[in-house]
């Protein structure tokens, strides 16, 4: 079987199995060498043999098709390559952004628009042949963050040549470009900064609509409330989640953009709200979903085993309540009074989350 | 067998582009909204940075604030600009209009037009409003939500541009007074314009000797003054986006 031929989504997904196959086939030696030096158990040489091969061959095979990690040091060199690679894709872009901007100027602007866009055609097929030909896809990574680097390039390149006003419709524009890479090789950081890129688009053309100018985004964040849910809801389509580790991000994506915007609408609700109702009816609104949601997402996250969901809404509920402890009591309290009690709620915060990991993992104390 | 998603990738890159080239061709194509003669005063040659080897123009532009002529920009104007004035402007109220967001509005800049002589006129003798770095003889002299009628109220296109803004509002607070709310015009769009390949041979002496001024530590500013070097020509296309048709040398480049 030739992983490079699969569709992506089977393929990541693949890989996915295989090292948590050769983690389990790790796992039971060290465990049954304990059970046989406790003496729970003893295998003859036999049968003892005809694991050892058998483990052996598969270990191979997923090693020769997924290059898998068999070890703790591979699993530690995998994790630099993966620290290695994005800081590649981020310098290589940079470096690729700044040798453009030297020399664009010396170029007409019919060549400016055929460079810009013949780069990009060409980094994508770059990302298409290197992720045919390693299946780890490092390297499809880093070309595709340097695509989308590209692809954010082209846009404001053609936008200056014109001297077009900035628009909200570029960031739709790299949404789209962003997931369909993401979609075509399981890009998790790609798939997460298309869904923050698109989301960012609604928000600036809500603004937009308004009358506002559409580069306020985070100044008018309502509208990331619907969009989280609605990211949320998505995490269970079928079709959205194929690729392995989707529906995580999406859920992540969701919980960040539904819960994010409400420690700014409900400490500052006159100055980031549209306020489609009366003032005194946000206050209590924003409030109760401040400190409602993330203890249902909380229960969720733990019910269903989303640690994402679980971990990101109790940073949010920390977060929340430190800014609704300041809006209350900074100018009641004296200063060492206000930071006491925040002490206090902070050690509090630690016993509930000790508490909440206990669960997660499933322990009884 | 190549993935979907390349391709839609692939397909991506050329609508959005084709969409923007089409866009400026819009813009650029008929009878422009407006054309101006503007001088370096008011569209600077913008230092070249050492990574970046284009060159452009920045729009540069008297606005109320420097003119200190904002009475118009008042609560009353900020109201038809859209902006919530409802709540009484009052030392206690005042916080409620700290940090509201700014609007995107039109504007109307007018080259050497009344506004500019009233303005000329009551300034004292040592502002320079001659020399290459004075007074940009360019003024923002009205906003308005709808362009077609800012353009009726200043119809004419050779003295008139009307051009994109972003305002917002400020709460002016003075002892003794009551607050009271004015306007603020941040930015005009766009501001900063592209100066093409075929246009540059013309500036680009400019740009060298301006560049070799500052690296020896002196701003072309603290050399002799000296009038404007160029004579720039702007259109204002069908969407109101600017750009630079033509350039041409006065005597003062040398």
């Amino acid at each position: 079987m030739m992983a490079s031929q699969e569709p992506a989504t089977t393929s990541s997904g693949a890989r996915q199995d295989a090292q948590r196959r050769a983690d389990q086939i790790a796992a039971f030696g060290r465990e049954l060498a304990e059970l046989q030096r406790a003496g729970v158990v003893a295998l003859d040489s036999e049968a003892r043999a005809r694991i050892e091969r058998h483990h052996a061959d598969l270990l191979a095979t997923l090693t020769r098709q997924f290059d898998v990690d068999r070890t703790e040091s591979q699993r530690q060199m995998t994790l630099g390559m993966r620290v290695a690679s994005l800081i590649g894709a981020v310098t290589l872009s940079a470096g690729i952004v700044l040798f453009f901007y030297r020399f664009w100027g010396l170029m007409t602007m019919p060549l400016q628009v055929a460079v810009l866009a013949a780069t990009l055609i060409v980094a994508l097929w770059a990302v298409e042949l290197a992720a045919r030909r390693e299946p780890t896809r490092y390297i499809a990574a880093v070309l595709s963050i340097i695509a989308a680097a590209g692809f954010a390039l082209n846009l404001g390149v053609v936008g200056a040549i014109f001297d077009m006003t900035p628009s909200p419709h570029i960031l739709i524009a790299w949404a789209a470009f962003a997931l369909a890479l993401a979609y075509a090789y399981g890009l998790r950081l790609l798939l997460a900064a298309g869904l923050a890129a698109a989301m960012g688009y609604i928000v600036g053309l809500t603004a937009q609509a308004t009358g506002l100018d559409w580069a306020i985004l985070l100044q008018r964040p309502e509208p990331l409330i619907p969009l989280g849910a609605a990211a949320f809801l998505l995490s269970f389509w079928r079709p959205a989640i194929r690729p392995e580790g989707f529906a995580r991000v999406w859920r992540l994506m969701g919980t960040a953009a539904l819960l994010l915007p409400l420690v700014f609408l409900a400490t500052g609700t006159e100055a980031f709200s549209y306020q489609p109702l009366p003032l005194a009816v946000l206050h209590a609104v924003y409030d109760i979903l401040g400190f409602g949601l993330p203890v249902v997402a909380i229960w969720f996250g733990i019910r269903r085993r989303w640690p994402e969901v679980a971990n990101a809404a109790s940073a949010f509920l920390v977060l929340f309540v430190y800014a609704k402890c300041f809006d209350w009591w900074w100018s009641l309290l004296p200063r060492y009074l206000f930071f006491l009690l925040l002490g206090g709620l902070a050690m509090g915060a630690m016993a509930l989350l000790a508490t909440l990991r206990l669960r997660m993992r499933g322990g009884v104390r | 067998m190549t993935r979907k998603g390349l391709w839609l990738a692939s397909a991506v890159v050329v609508v959005s582009n084709l969409w923007a080239l089409g866009l400026a061709a819009v813009n650029r194509q008929g009878e422009p909204d407006a054309v101006l003669q503007l001088t370096e005063r008011e569209v600077r040659l913008v230092p070249g940075a050492p990574e970046n080897s284009a060159v452009s123009l920045r729009l540069d532009w008297t606005g109320p604030d420097v003119a200190r002529n904002t009475d118009w920009f008042d609560q009353a104007k900020l109201s038809d600009l859209g902006f919530d004035c409802r709540v009484p402007v009052t030392r206690e109220n005042v916080k409620h209009y700290f940090g509201r967001p700014v609007r995107r509005v039109y504007a109307a800049l007018e080259f050497e037009g009344p506004a500019w002589r009233r303005y000329a006129a009551g300034l004292p003798p040592n502002v320079d409003t001659t020399s290459a770095d004075g007074v940009p003889h360019l003024m923002l002299v009205d906003l308005d939500l709808d362009a077609v009628r800012l353009r009726a109220r200043y119809p004419d296109r050779t003295r008139v541009a009307i051009a994109r803004a972003v305002v917002g509002l400020t709460v002016v607070q003075q002892p003794g007074r009551a607050p009271r709310l004015r306007g603020r015009v941040f930015e005009v769009l766009t501001s900063e314009l592209n100066l093409p390949r075929d246009l540059r041979r013309n500036v680009e002496p400019l740009v060298a000797r301006d560049g070799a001024a500052r690296a020896s530590g002196s701003s072309p500013a603290t050399t002799e003054p000296r009038g404007p070097r160029y004579v720039a020509t702007i259109r204002w296309g069908r969407h109101l986006e600017p750009w630079v048709d033509a350039i041409r040398m006065t005597d003062a480049r040398q």
